[in-house]
């Protein structure tokens, strides 16, 4: 059984190096984030998370609906565990699997064996567990025996399937997901969505960040809506997704 | 409930739970460290008959040139010299380039950090490891000088591995420093490169300690990186370290790594907001 609570929780990101106007005007622009001066140190933040508080159980599959510099990576970091919370808090029952990266340290002149055990450690396997996988990464990965040549000799497509059957060869508990994870190439699509549901119906929560309706609408059976780091709604999948396709032509007109 | 699941941004207490968490975790994860730094070595071997031999040999022969030219400049015997120079410098060049190494480990180590929560003190000893490896292979050159120069061997040189370690666990501490100074502060970067050219030439690695009498002599007195560097140097060249060596280190070690522990405990929870 595992749960997820966030309390109100809020992160500011301090801007540093930025003085004063035309930075923060940039920023302003570029980010949806608000802007908060803080008095003490004279420094700029961000406050990309907004007094958000949320409850997840066990079966939850929450989808993380907002446009760009919405907060869907930073709330997905929170959860992660990357970033403390500058207010508020969190509360975590059980093992958080965060699926933000593909395959952290890749190496170039490694054999593509070698970076699946690096990875796999990188993503926090045991040794063990990898050994145990290993032979399934390889098969699920279609590369033959160019496993064993350095990677930088590998086709953008051949990296991207090794990267992402090491990614999802993990062992779920509370799965963190960015929709990065899955992109690959054409013909490799069906069977890494295939994966990736597999995976996901191995979890025991998900929380998955998206722009697709499509994607969050296939997997998940709760969406919040997210904007300038603030959580606007939360509710079924397909009210969020009406309530966001409402902000995306308000905001065009 | 497991309390390590619960993070916010209010207590000590958790602050510190989690940087003996960082400390603990990072020694755990030595076979994540230790495979890491033994790929590098791999790479750096492939392709190459000699790979990181090239180093120890370039140093051999920068030595010997080193140790005519000075020795006939000083009056010295090169026999003397020689096995001098390569046990300081050989452990100053690991001090020099793990902390040339170390202004960089968490900057580079950004797309890690913000994925999943990370020990920090891995990414130190992944530095340290591989200038270790570096260390033993030019370890290799002086060893051959030794015997050339027949260096004496006995009851002190067994010294080496204490003063080693020793050295090695207030590296890491001074390493774990600047990491964490050069991520906030840009700056720290540039500034220890500069720092580390000068240390260079103050540190007694090139010139024999003797040579610095009077009051001068104190920049070698206050000087925490000739101690380190004098725990491996004088075992090798077949002396015990001198007393103050080891009572400076042993001070520098606790301090080091006691303000290290107050700095990660009030900052770790912030190092990933400072990319």
């Amino acid at each position: 059984m595992s749960y997820v609570q966030l309390k109100n929780v809020s992160v500011d990101f301090p801007m540093f190096g930025s003085n004063k106007n035309l930075r923060l005007s940039l920023i302003k622009g570029i980010t949806g984030g608000r802007i908060l001066g803080s008095s003490k140190h004279q420094a700029i933040s961000v406050r990309a998370l907004d007094d958000i508080s949320l409850e997840l159980r066990s079966g939850d599959r929450l989808g993380l609906i907002g446009h760009n510099g919405a907060g869907k990576t930073t709330l997905l970091r929170v959860l992660a565990g990357v970033y403390a919370p500058t207010q508020g808090n969190i509360i975590v029952d059980g093992r958080i699997t965060p699926l933000l990266q593909q395959a952290p340290g890749l190496e170039m002149e490694d054999s593509g064996y070698e970076n699946i055990i690096t990875c796999g450690m990188l993503l926090g396997m045991s040794m063990d567990e990898i050994q145990s996988k290993v032979a399934s990464i390889i098969e699920f990965s279609d590369l033959g025996d160019y496993i064993f040549f350095p990677i930088r000799t590998y086709s953008s497509g051949m990296l991207a399937r090794l990267s992402f059957s090491i990614a999802t060869s993990i062992d779920p508990g509370i799965l963190i997901l960015d929709e990065g994870i899955g992109a690959a190439d054409a013909r490799f699509s069906d069977k890494a969505a295939m994966r990736i549901k597999e995976l996901v119906s191995k979890t025991d929560i998900l929380v998955l960040a998206s722009h697709s309706d499509a994607l969050i609408e296939s997997m998940c059976n709760k969406a919040i809506l997210m904007d300038h780091g603030r959580l606007i709604d939360f509710g079924s999948v397909s009210e969020i997704t009406k309530r966001y396709q409402r902000l995306l032509s308000s905001s065009n007109n | 409930m497991n309390k390590d699941n619960f993070y916010s941004s209010a207590t000590i207490a958790q602050r510190t739970r989690s940087t003996k968490k960082d400390f603990i975790d990072g020694l755990k994860l030595w076979n994540l460290w230790g495979r890491l730094c033994f790929n590098e070595v791999k790479r750096r071997y492939r392709r190459t008959l000699l790979g990181p031999m090239w180093v120890a040999i370039s140093l051999g022969i920068f030595a010997l040139v080193l140790s005519v030219v000075w020795a006939a400049l000083w009056k010295q015997n090169v026999r003397e010299y020689l096995p001098y120079l390569l046990s300081g410098l050989i452990p100053w060049m690991m001090i020099a380039s793990s902390i040339g190494e170390s202004t960089s480990a968490f900057m580079s180590a950004e797309a890690l950090l913000k994925s999943r929560q990370f020990p920090y003190t891995m990414l130190i000893h992944v530095v340290i490891g591989r200038n270790v490896v570096v260390f033993g292979h030019n370890l290799l050159t002086f060893l051959i000088a030794a015997l050339l120069c027949s260096v004496p061997i006995n009851v002190h040189t067994l010294l080496v591995f204490p003063g080693f370690l020793l050295l090695i666990v207030n590296l890491s501490w001074i390493c774990l420093l600047i990491a964490t100074l050069c991520l906030r502060f840009r700056d720290f970067q540039q500034l220890v490169t500069i720092l580390l050219q000068v240390i260079m030439f103050i540190t007694p690695v090139f010139w024999p300690v003797s040579q610095l009498t009077g009051r001068t002599a104190i920049i070698v007195d206050i000087n925490l990186l000739y101690h380190m560097i004098d725990l491996v140097r004088s075992p090798l060249l077949g002396k015990p370290p001198s007393l103050e060596s080891y009572i400076v280190c042993c001070i520098a070690m606790l301090l080091g790594w006691f303000a290290v522990f107050k700095l990660f405990s009030k900052k770790r929870h912030r190092l990933v907001y400072w990319f």
